[in-house]
């Protein structure tokens, strides 16, 4: 109760602090949302169209998630540096898989992975708080954390939004209730991994 | 002995020996990757790690493949709990892997504990919406049909719906797995178990071997599994390979 | 400034990897039970230190065989000293420097590694499971005494600690250590020599500069905060980075102070150069040995009298030296100890 209360007190009293940072994560997010869209796209019309390749795009870029996010940022500053750059591309390896699954899957990892950049060089997100447990308390850490997880669920649920609208009606209808249910886990693997197996 | 004694006793200043690296290119820097410090450490350092990782990786997704089976059956009959349970795990997704770890370290310690309750949670939510989906892609004349033939619930299950279920509950584990796999590393912040910890090693010492060797492991585990089931799901499957044969 | 509750479990400190004060209670009686057992191996975490366990056991042995051709020693017939350590390179090295300098004057000696952050080893050292643990006097007056305000000498730290540990049926013993470990800025060589700068205070009227430091310590005392308020370094700009990716932002430029310990092996190198504390924001992370207090009296003046030869030996630049020995070289812990011990005729007839 005593944490809730104040994690409570942390979203009251800093409104212009948090706002801020949750802004820069939404920006920084954004960015390495679009070049990673950017960069697979291309690859996911290709296979698609081509009808094979599938299979390895989405396996390869599954496994690439296995790579943790802080040793990109370590090998990055010996070739970039610090600070927007060395996180939003660290963000970029870590969106470009899942895209070839999902959009909101990106979304939401990247959003909610958006913080590490205050150990790259950037106070600019709510990491900041997160990693710094000495002003805002536990309570700030969960204050932030209820943040990002607000932000990521707005995200996804505008993503979802615009692929709606981007889907013809009649396969919308067909496909509402499924899309809704499994697209957040990635699970459109399940009918395009079918695809090489009966073609 | 006695010798060096005296010394020590005469000047005061310790004598600092010489420590000799366990491998040569170690003491180079600049060096990218050396292959014999991996073979001279992979039954100290990277198996024990390796193996631990799995345990890890193991454990939550059994875990979570139990809970979410179980959270699937009772959102089939109950129709709100699939938006209940949807949410829930879809709330635990978005929160920053480190933060959840550092909230729950109040509550159960600097442990494994802490870990597998973290990763466990992360693999909920493909888990739940894949296992949900593929129960539902029979469709419901064929389980009127069966229970037409007499089939009770259990055998409707059993023997209709999951064959047709596999693949896609196959598609959710896949990625429970890879994801469990990538998130155990950070685990490192809080233990000192799996590949997380030679990671931070390497990159707190500026080792670039020991932080290639690592996180390559933990690359290279991640196709395996995925691999292994893909494996597995044709061997569950076979009749979907037949039609291709 | 509340170093204890602040603690946060995302920086891989050297010197104090715990976690908050609080631990579950399901922890420490899982790890009490593995401490009792009599077998070194299971110990919580052995694995994690370079073949730490399969050593220690193996060094446990060897006493005991030696033991009674060693009667001549003063350590003979003394009750068994059961020695912890905590979970990180430097007190895995510490562990086996005191282990096996006792064990070469005949002391029966079972050591017990990698225990787990200040407050779980203390608790475990206040339930009798160990009955000696070296332990950094900063951490003894802040964690475990629970003292919130910035320490303000040597002594006073020492006196701190030593307060705490006489309620509690122990001692510190004397001397500590000359070398400490405590945070630490550092710059580039170059960039030292061209504005002669030696201490910390000498930042102030260099204009601005980038500050790079793990990002839980903007607000503490001993971090950002205690620069700006004791020195005065308004001038300084926080950037966040992790721990261990420092000294490569130095070489690239990338910040121009930096934080680090002051036992790093990576200030080996000779490219950086510290600047001395002058204001000890950073307190005071000498290392003594606590122990209990009955047990100190039983061990004799002899004891006394090895433990402060071998801690009078172990000077910055030694554990510097000996943790590049573990950190970078990636040579066991206790290989490391027993070679610095031989070196220096600590190890008796044993070498």
């Amino acid at each position: 109760m005593n944490l809730l209360t104040h994690a409570a007190d942390f979203l009251v009293n800093h409104p212009e602090l948090w706002l801020t940072k949750a802004g820069n994560q939404v920006v920084l997010s954004a960015a390495a949302l679009g070049v990673a869209l950017a960069v697979s796209l291309p690859v996911g019309v290709a296979t698609g169209h081509l009808h094979r390749g599938s299979f390895l795009a989405i396996s390869g870029g599954n496994v690439a998630r296995a790579l943790p996010t802080l040793a990109v940022i370590a090998v990055l500053l010996t070739l970039v540096g610090i600070g927007f750059l060395n996180i939003m591309l660290a963000l970029v390896v870590l969106a470009i898989p899942p895209i070839l699954t999902g959009v909101e899957t990106s979304t939401v990892f990247v959003i909610a992975t958006a913080y590490l950049s205050s150990v790259a060089g950037s106070n600019a997100t709510l990491g900041a708080v997160i990693t710094d447990q000495a002003e805002f308390g536990l309570g700030g850490v969960l204050g932030a954390t209820a943040v990002i997880v607000v932000i990521a669920f707005a995200a996804a649920g505008l993503v979802a939004g615009l692929r709606r609208l981007a889907t013809p009606k009649g396969l919308r209808i067909a496909r509402q209730e499924r899309t809704q249910m499994v697209s957040l886990a990635g699970s459109r693997t399940a009918p395009q991994e079918a695809a090489p197996a009966t073609s | 002995m006695t010798a060096l004694a005296a010394r020590v006793g005469a000047s005061g200043a310790p004598v600092i020996p010489i420590i000799h690296a366990r491998s040569r290119c170690v003491t180079n820097p600049s060096s990218l990757f050396c292959p014999s410090w991996v073979a001279d450490n992979w039954t100290g350092v990277l198996e024990p790690k390796l193996l631990q990782h799995i345990e890890m990786t193991v454990t939550a997704v059994a875990i979570g493949f139990v809970l979410a089976f179980a959270a699937a059956l009772a959102a089939q009959r109950v129709s709100w709990f699939d938006r209940l349970f949807t949410g829930f795990s879809t709330l635990l997704y978005t929160i920053p892997s480190l933060a959840l770890f550092e909230l729950l370290v109040p509550l159960t310690g600097l442990t494994l504990l802490t870990i597998e309750i973290g990763l466990v949670g992360y693999t909920l939510l493909a888990l739940f919406a894949n296992i949900l989906a593929g129960l539902r892609e029979t469709p419901p004349e064929v389980v009127g049909a069966a229970r037409g033939m007499g089939m009770t619930e259990t055998q409707i299950l059993l023997r209709v719906r999951m064959p047709v279920a596999v693949p896609t509950i196959m598609a959710g584990l896949r990625i429970a797995t890879v994801i469990t796999i990538s998130l155990a590393t950070i685990a490192a912040y809080i233990t000192p178990d799996g590949l997380g910890q030679p990671i931070l090693d390497g990159i707190s010492t500026g080792f670039n071997t020991e932080l290639i060797a690592a996180g390559g492991l933990a690359i290279l585990l991640a196709l395996f599994a995925d691999a292994l089931l893909v494996g597995l799901q044709r061997l569950l499957t076979p009749w979907r390979r037949a039609r291709v044969d | 400034m509340k170093p204890h509750q602040t603690e946060t479990t995302t920086r891989p400190r050297r010197r104090s990897r715990s976690g908050p004060a609080l631990l579950g209670t399901l922890a420490l009686a899982a790890l009490l039970s593995a401490c009792g057992s009599s077998s070194p191996a299971s110990s919580p975490g052995g694995t994690s230190g370079p073949s730490g366990t399969s050593a220690s056991s193996s060094s446990t042995s060897s006493t005991t065989s030696s033991s009674s051709s060693a009667s001549a020693l003063p350590g003979a017939g003394k009750p068994t000293i059961v020695l912890g350590d905590k979970n990180f390179e430097e007190e895995y090295l510490l562990g086996y420097l005191y282990a096996d300098a006792f064990k070469a004057e005949g002391y029966h000696v079972v050591l017990k590694p990698n225990i787990g952050g200040s407050s779980l080893i203390n608790r475990v050292f206040q339930a009798g499971k160990i009955n000696a643990y070296p332990e950094y006097l900063g951490e003894i007056a802040a964690t475990d005494a629970g003292y919130t305000k910035p320490l303000t000498s040597e002594a006073q730290t020492y006196k701190l600690a030593e307060a705490y540990e006489q309620a509690h049926g122990a001692t510190v013993m004397k001397p500590e250590t000359p070398f400490y470990d405590t945070d630490e800025l550092v710059v580039l060589k170059s960039f030292a020599q061209a504005h002669h700068l030696t201490n910390v205070g000498q930042l102030k009227g260099l204009g601005p500069m980038k500050f790079c430091d793990y990002p839980s310590e903007e607000n503490r005392y001993e971090g950002y905060l205690g620069l700006k308020e004791a020195y005065g370094l308004t001038n300084l700009q926080f950037v966040p980075l992790s721990t261990g990716l420092q000294y490569q932002a130095l070489d690239r430029h990338e910040c121009t102070v930096a934080d680090a310990f002051s036992t790093d092996p990576q200030l080996l190198s000779g490219k950086y150069t510290p600047l001395a504390d002058t204001k000890h924001i950073f307190g005071f992370q000498h290392v003594g040995l606590v122990i209990k207090s009955k047990l100190l009296g039983e061990l004799g003046p002899e004891f006394q009298t090895i433990y402060a030869k071998l801690t009078d030996l172990l000077t910055t630049s030694v554990m510097q030296a000996l943790n590049k020995g573990v950190v970078i070289d990636k040579a066991s812990p206790q290989t490391v100890a027993d070679a610095f011990l031989k070196a220096n005729g600590l190890l008796g007839s044993r070498s």
